[in-house]
């Protein structure tokens, strides 16, 4: 007959170090895999295509929006610049996403150069970027998504009209040039993203939503076009024959940049005539 | 005595680059010289080259682990170790480059297969995997039948990695300065070229004394240096002479910025000089391609110039305007068309350097390296 010894049979654990390692390793392991399925980069959501099919019901095919403007009406006054700075509170002078300059044709004659987002239908930046952060809705507006953007830059490389701006801070600075009596309408973006021009996406889309017209109804369009004091800038849905911008196309000549590349911009330009012809 | 100096230049160099990872940690992109003009800066520069470095070593190492070319017996577990300890370097250069580092599993969930870059990610991570099970295989199973065909396939994706890095670029209509069809083509050829350097240093530098292949493979890697330096110049002059003759006012300012603008020091000192014509002159004697010391040198110059060549390829394409008036049309800290990296950009090169030099030292003591027999693990 064998003696148990009390003192072994006091301490033998009814579960070891090593099984307790495996069961607390298992849970832990299947709790991150589990809230990385529930809500994480493997969640449903999470993995959701690119482009439109990623943005269901972002604009419809109904419309298409574009821009024109007109060089010769612009006196450079820059109320276009502020406007866009407010809405979309962009603080700093060197994110601006629309731009006026000075310029000069071949002739000697001066102008104001007016560069807003382009929003190509063949968009080289849209085709570049890995996540498919920016894409080309059914109704032509270029637009980002600043929380699937991982702020490469291969968007800024590709754009051949230098529109996209890196957020290089976190700016909580006040926005200089938004009026005491207003807010900003669109969130400011995090650092480490490219942001540019949306032609006050969220005008338009909540504008179409109350049955406004973008280009006629001044809340549905963009800041730049509803602040131009000269009527330089014109917007609207090319589909609709009517619309502010479909009448000044059919009566006058229009340009627009780079079009050789096969971009095919949405921003129509009239040439600035000769001062005194 | 150089294994030392090894050690010492990786730990000061890592040093140094601690301080830039904290502030690229902490402080983000915002005290980089790069911005929304010339977007891409050193940073790129030191990926293209460590991926070059990395795709041309792989290619090398299959000289011994695919082909079984008798005197560089035992110099594959070298080349794919030094491949993989640049794919490193290349993806943390490149990682610190991103404004959000933390969001790159988006590009396998929620990628753009259409992307360049998303391409890209893909082939580094199936390159890696490659490399890994590769090294692996050549060190504790050497005559395992798998390891041939991984180098095959691995030989074909590190072409792949390193064409794509010139289409990357080349795709870009708006950047005529790359947009070259020959761009894809060159990669190829410039990342064996770095293979090539890094293998020479490498056994220049810490190859055992004892080892009667020695010479003959120095003078074998330089002679091919020496090659490969004349087909980098020959691209470079067919690149450089038809975008002049041509006159496409970006490409032309382009390559006047790499000539004559500035970057001329770059060009002419440290690219041309420094990195092709003293390697040049001397990798073509051979005593002085045999000779441990020489041979070394004249491997780290020549990636030296690799590297520079990798900045002059990004930064002038970027200096040149897109649209001219935009120069003076506002003014900024991110909104000039000159482009010097900033003290925070060299540390970060630097630590990652740091990170190549010493994970290579480590790396190749553990795995045993120069010796002719893998230590069984």
């Amino acid at each position: 007959m064998t003696s148990k010894n009390p003192k072994e049979e006091k301490t033998a654990p009814i579960l070891t170090r090593s099984d307790f390692l495996k069961i607390g390793g298992a849970t832990l392991g299947a709790a991150i895999l589990s809230e990385l399925v529930i809500s994480g980069p493997f969640s449903p959501e999470a993995i959701q295509g690119i482009g439109a099919e990623a943005h269901p019901g972002q604009g419809s095919e109904e419309h298409q929006w574009h821009m024109a403007i007109d060089l010769d009406r612009c006196i450079g006054c820059m109320y276009c610049v502020r406007a866009c700075q407010a809405v979309n509170d962009v603080p700093d002078d060197n994110m601006r996403w629309n731009v006026v300059f000075p310029e000069q044709l071949e002739d000697g004659t001066e102008f104001f150069m007016n560069r807003p987002c382009q929003h190509c239908q063949e968009a080289p930046c849209v085709r570049v970027c890995p996540v498919g952060a920016t894409w080309v809705r059914p109704d032509g507006i270029v637009a980002m998504d600043y929380d699937r953007c991982i702020g490469c830059r291969y968007c800024q490389v590709a754009c051949p009209y230098d529109v996209r701006r890196f957020n290089w801070r976190t700016s909580d600075a006040p926005n200089p040039y938004q009026p005491t009596w207003g807010n900003a309408e669109v969130p400011r973006r995090p650092r480490g993203v490219v942001e540019k021009c949306t032609f006050c996406v969220h005008r338009i889309d909540r504008g179409v939503e109350q049955g406004l017209k973008p280009g006629v109804d001044r809340p549905a369009t963009p800041a730049c076009v509803v602040a131009c004091p000269v009527g330089a800038r014109i917007f609207g849905d090319i589909r609709d024959p009517e619309s502010p911008v479909s009448k000044f196309l059919a009566e006058n000549t229009t340009f627009r940049l780079r079009e050789d590349w096969g971009t095919e911009p949405k921003v129509h330009y009239v040439r600035p005539r000769k001062k005194g012809a | 005595m150089i294994k030392k100096l090894a050690y010492l230049v990786g730990g000061l160099t890592l040093l140094f680059g601690l301080w830039g990872f904290y502030d690229r940690f902490a402080y983000g992109h915002q005290n980089a010289n790069y911005g929304s003009y010339v977007v891409w800066g050193l940073w790129v520069a030191m990926y293209l080259f460590f991926a070059g470095v990395a795709a041309g070593g792989f290619m090398v190492s299959t000289l011994d682990l695919l082909f079984g070319v008798k005197i560089f017996k035992g110099t594959g577990r070298i080349a794919l170790w030094g491949s993989l300890v640049c794919l490193v370097a290349a993806l943390i250069s490149i990682g610190l480059d991103n404004g959000h580092l933390f969001r790159i599993w988006k590009v396998y969930l929620q990628g753009n297969p259409f992307s360049l870059l998303f391409q890209m990610v893909w082939g580094y991570t199936l390159f890696g995997a490659i490399s890994v099970v590769a090294l692996v295989l050549a060190s504790r199973q050497p005559n395992n039948p798998w390891l041939k065909p991984v180098m095959a396939v691995g030989l074909v994706v590190s072409f792949f990695i390193s064409g794509a890095v010139g289409a990357l670029l080349g795709v870009n209509a708006s950047r005529p300065f790359w947009h070259v069809g020959l761009f894809p083509v060159q990669f190829p050829v410039f990342s064996l070229a770095s293979g090539v350097a890094m293998l020479l240093t490498a056994l220049a530098f810490f190859g055992r004394e004892d080892d009667e292949n020695r010479p003959q493979q120095l003078w074998i890697l330089s002679l091919t240096s020496v090659i490969l330096l004349i087909v980098k110049l020959y691209f470079m002059w067919a690149d450089y002479s038809q975008s002049m003759y041509g006159n496409v006012p970006m490409n032309v300012q382009a390559v006047r910025q790499v000539l004559f603008g500035e970057y001329w020091w770059a060009f002419w000192i440290l690219q041309l000089l420094i990195g092709s014509l003293i390697p040049l002159v001397f990798l073509i004697q051979r005593k002085f391609a045999t000779h441990n010391h020489w041979a070394g040198w004249m491997g780290i110059l020549m990636l030296v110039g690799y590297a520079v060549a990798r900045g002059l390829i990004i930064f002038p394409a970027l200096t040149v305007p897109e649209l001219e008036a935009l120069v003076h049309a506002f003014s900024g800290p991110h909104l000039t068309f000159h482009y010097f990296p900033s003290l925070m950009e060299w540390a970060v090169t630097s630590g990652t350097i740091g990170i190549a030099i010493l994970g290579f030292l480590f790396g190749s003591e553990k795995l045993n390296l120069f010796s002719n027999t893998p230590k069984e693990a």
